[in-house]
C-alpha cells in the first residue's frame, strides 16, 4: 500500500521521502520494508522545492534538454529532467521543481531546476 | 561436487523477425544442437532449463509497446524523448539504416497490428516439443543475463548429482519485454537502455578524458568480427568515422554505438563429470563460475565510470577456476566474449576484468581494433552480431566453446584452451563471470 500512496502523492505533484519507522533510513525507491533492519516505512516531508540536491552527472537529448542523474540527502537518487539554455557541471546544486506520473507508461517524471 | 562439461551447442541466425515465436526459436536451436552432437540421445536428457528475459511472456508489461511496428533497439528508440509521445517508433531503428546492405536487416512487420499471446511454461513447452522427458522443466529471467544463469542452474542440477545431462537453451524476440526494466521507478521516464548507457558514456570520457572517437573504435571493430560469424545480424563494416558521425541517439551515444535487439537462440549441452566420457572425448569444463548482483536499480551503481558487479564477478569466477590447478588470473584467458551493450561498455568491461587498467581500456580497445583481434568478442559481441537478450549468455558461451575446440571458423583464435563469458543484466546492476577450458 505504501508504495500506492507514495505514487497517488506523486500524481498530485508530491515527492513525499520514504522513510523507515525504525532505524530512519530514507528508503527509496518506496517500498513497505526498510530495507536494512525491515522496519515499515512511512512517507514523511515533500521534497519538492524543499531540500537541495547535486547533480552526479547528465547527458542530453538531442532536442537540447538535459537528463541528469542527482542526488538528495545522500539517499534519494533519481535521473531527471532539466530545461536549461546552459550546461550543467557535476556538483552543481539543484531542487526538485516538479514531479508526477506519465499516464502513458506510468513512468515518474521528474524535473529539476538548478540554483544559481 | 561433480565437475560438469558442456559437450554440444546449437545456434540459430540472429534476425529481425518480430513474427517469430519464441517456442519455434527454441526448438530450432535445439535441433541444430542434437544434430551436431548425434551421439546424444534425448531421451538422455534429465533436466532442461530455459533462458527468456522476458519470463516467458510476449506482453510488454506495464506501459510497454506491443505494436510489432515498433522496430525498437538498443538505442532507445522512440521512447529516447523520454516522455513516449514521439509517433515515430521506427525513427532509431538499427533495422531502417539505409546504409544496410541487406534487405534481411529490415523489420519483419507481416504481422503488424497483431499481438502475440504470451507463453509462460517454456521449458515444459520445449520438451514437449523436443520429445524431451524430462525431471526438472524450468525457466531462468535475469534480463540480459538470463542464459548465464540459466547456465549457472544447469552447473548446479550437475554439480549437485541432481542430473546429468541438462539442456539449457535461450531465446529472445526482437520486441521482448525485457527490454525494459520496468521497476527501476528511479530512473523516471529515462527507462531505455540508451539513458544510462548516455549517463555512462559520459561519467567515463569525464573520468578519463576518453573521447568519441576513441571509443568508435568499439563497433567498428566489433562489425568487422560480425563479417565471420553466419549467425549474426545482416549488417556491413563500419569505419571509425562512420561510427562517430552515426545518428546522435543523445548527445553522448550514436546509433552504431547501440547493440541491436534481435530474435534469435542459442543450446548448450551440459552433462556431469560422470558421465562425460560416455559421449565426447573434448568435453569443455567449466571450471569457474562468479557472479554479483550489486542493485537492481541502476541510481544504485557506485559510479559512472566502472563497473562493480563485473569486477567482483570476475575475481570470484577466477578464483574459483584456481581451486583445483595452479593458479589461473585473467592474463591466463585466450579468448573471452564479453557484454558489449554499448560501445562504451567494452573499455568499462576490459577494466574490471582486469585486462586493462583503470582508464586504460579504450587504449586496450583502440589495440583490439588496430590488430584486428579475435581474442575478445571474437563473432562481434553484442553490438556486431545482435543481442537476443536471453539468448546472449548462451550464444556468448556456445561461442567460447566453439574457440575451445578450434572449429570457430575464420575467427578462430590459435591454440585457444582458456575462455572467459561476461554477461551482464540492467545498466550493469548484476554480472555473472564464466571461465571455461579445454
Amino acid at each position: 500500500m505504501l508504495v500506492l500512496e507514495f505514487e497517488s502523492a506523486l500524481a498530485c505533484g508530491r515527492f513525499m521521502i520514504p522513510e523507515c519507522t525504525g532505524c530512519l533510513k530514507t528508503v527509496w525507491p518506496p517500498s513497505e520494508f526498510c530495507n536494512r533492519c525491515l522496519s515499515s516505512v512511512t512517507l514523511q516531508r515533500d521534497l519538492v522545492g524543499t531540500v537541495k540536491g547535486r547533480i552526479l552527472d547528465f547527458s542530453a537529448r538531442v532536442a537540447g534538454s538535459f537528463f541528469c542523474l542527482v542526488e538528495f540527502e545522500n539517499a534519494v537518487r533519481l535521473v531527471a529532467n532539466l530545461s536549461s539554455d546552459v550546461t550543467p557541471e557535476p556538483g552543481d546544486l539543484i531542487l526538485l521543481k516538479s514531479c508526477s506520473i506519465n499516464t502513458y507508461d506510468d513512468s515518474y517524471v521528474f524535473e529539476v531546476e538548478r540554483l544559481v | 561436487m561433480n565437475r560438469v562439461a558442456i559437450i554440444g551447442c546449437g545456434t540459430t541466425k540472429f534476425t529481425n523477425s518480430t513474427c517469430d515465436r519464441v517456442e519455434s526459436v527454441l526448438l530450432r536451436s535445439v535441433k541444430n544442437l542434437f544434430d551436431d552432437v548425434p551421439q546424444i540421445q534425448r531421451s538422455d536428457v534429465d533436466a532442461v532449463i530455459v533462458s527468456n528475459a522476458a519470463g516467458g511472456s510476449n506482453n510488454n508489461g506495464r506501459g510497454g509497446y506491443t505494436s510489432s511496428q515498433d522496430n525498437q533497439h538498443n538505442d532507445g528508440s522512440r521512447g529516447v524523448n523520454g516522455d513516449h509521445t514521439s509517433s515515430d517508433g521506427n525513427s532509431c531503428g538499427r533495422g531502417d539504416d539505409d546504409d544496410d546492405d541487406d534487405d534481411d536487416g529490415k523489420s519483419d512487420d507481416r504481422c503488424s497490428g497483431k499481438v502475440r499471446r504470451g507463453s509462460g511454461y517454456l521449458a515444459p513447452i520445449l520438451s514437449e516439443l523436443a520429445g524431451i522427458r524430462p525431471k526438472a522443466a524450468h525457466t531462468v529471467e535475469s534480463l540480459c543475463s538470463s542464459g548465464t544463469n540459466a547456465i549457472v542452474s544447469g552447473y548446479a542440477y550437475a554439480a549437485s548429482g541432481l542430473a546429468d545431462v541438462i539442456l539449457v537453451s535461450g531465446a529472445e524476440i526482437k520486441d521482448s519485454a525485457g527490454r525494459i526494466l520496468w521497476w527501476d521507478d528511479s530512473r523516471g521516464q529515462f527507462k531505455h537502455p540508451a539513458f544510462w548507457a548516455s549517463l555512462f558514456t559520459k561519467g567515463y570520457k569525464r573520468a578519463y578524458g576518453a573521447t568519441d572517437d576513441d571509443l568508435a573504435v568499439v563497433p567498428a571493430r566489433a562489425y568487422a568480427n560480425a563479417r565471420s560469424n553466419p549467425d549474426a545480424l545482416p549488417g556491413r563494416q563500419y569505419t571509425i568515422r562512420e561510427v562517430a558521425e552515426s545518428k546522435k541517439i543523445t548527445e553522448d551515444l550514436r546509433l552504431l554505438d547501440c547493440s541491436r535487439s534481435c530474435t534469435g537462440g542459442a543450446s548448450v549441452l551440459l552433462v556431469s563429470e560422470t558421465v562425460s566420457r560416455k559421449y565426447t572425448d573434448t568435453p569443455i569444463w567449466i571450471t569457474g563460475i562468479g557472479q554479483k548482483t550489486t542493485s537492481a536499480g541502476f541510481t544504485k551503481n557506485k559510479g559512472l565510470s566502472s563497473i562493480e558487479s563485473a569486477q567482483i564477478a570476475c575475481r570470484d569466477a577466477l578464483q574459483m577456476a584456481s581451486s583445483n590447478r595452479k593458479s589461473l588470473d585473467v592474463g591466463g584467458v585466450d579468448v573471452a566474449e564479453i557484454h558489449d551493450a554499448f560501445s562504451v561498455c567494452e573499455p568499462m568491461i576490459l577494466e574490471a576484468l582486469g585486462i586493462a587498467g583503470p582508464g586504460m581500456g579504450v587504449d586496450a580497445s583502440k589495440d583490439l581494433y588496430e590488430t584486428a583481434s579475435h581474442h575478445i568478442n571474437p563473432r562481434g559481441g553484442l553490438i556486431g552480431s545482435g543481442h537476443p537478450l536471453g539468448a546472449t549468455g548462451t550464444a556468448q558461451v556456445a561461442e567460447v566453446v566453439r574457440q575451445l575446440w578450434s572449429s570457430a571458423g575464420n575467427r578462430q583464435v590459435d591454440g585457444a584452451t582458456v575462455g572467459l563469458v561476461h554477461n551482464m543484466s540492467a545498466a550493469a546492476t548484476s554480472s555473472t563471470v564464466l571461465i571455461l577450458e579445454r
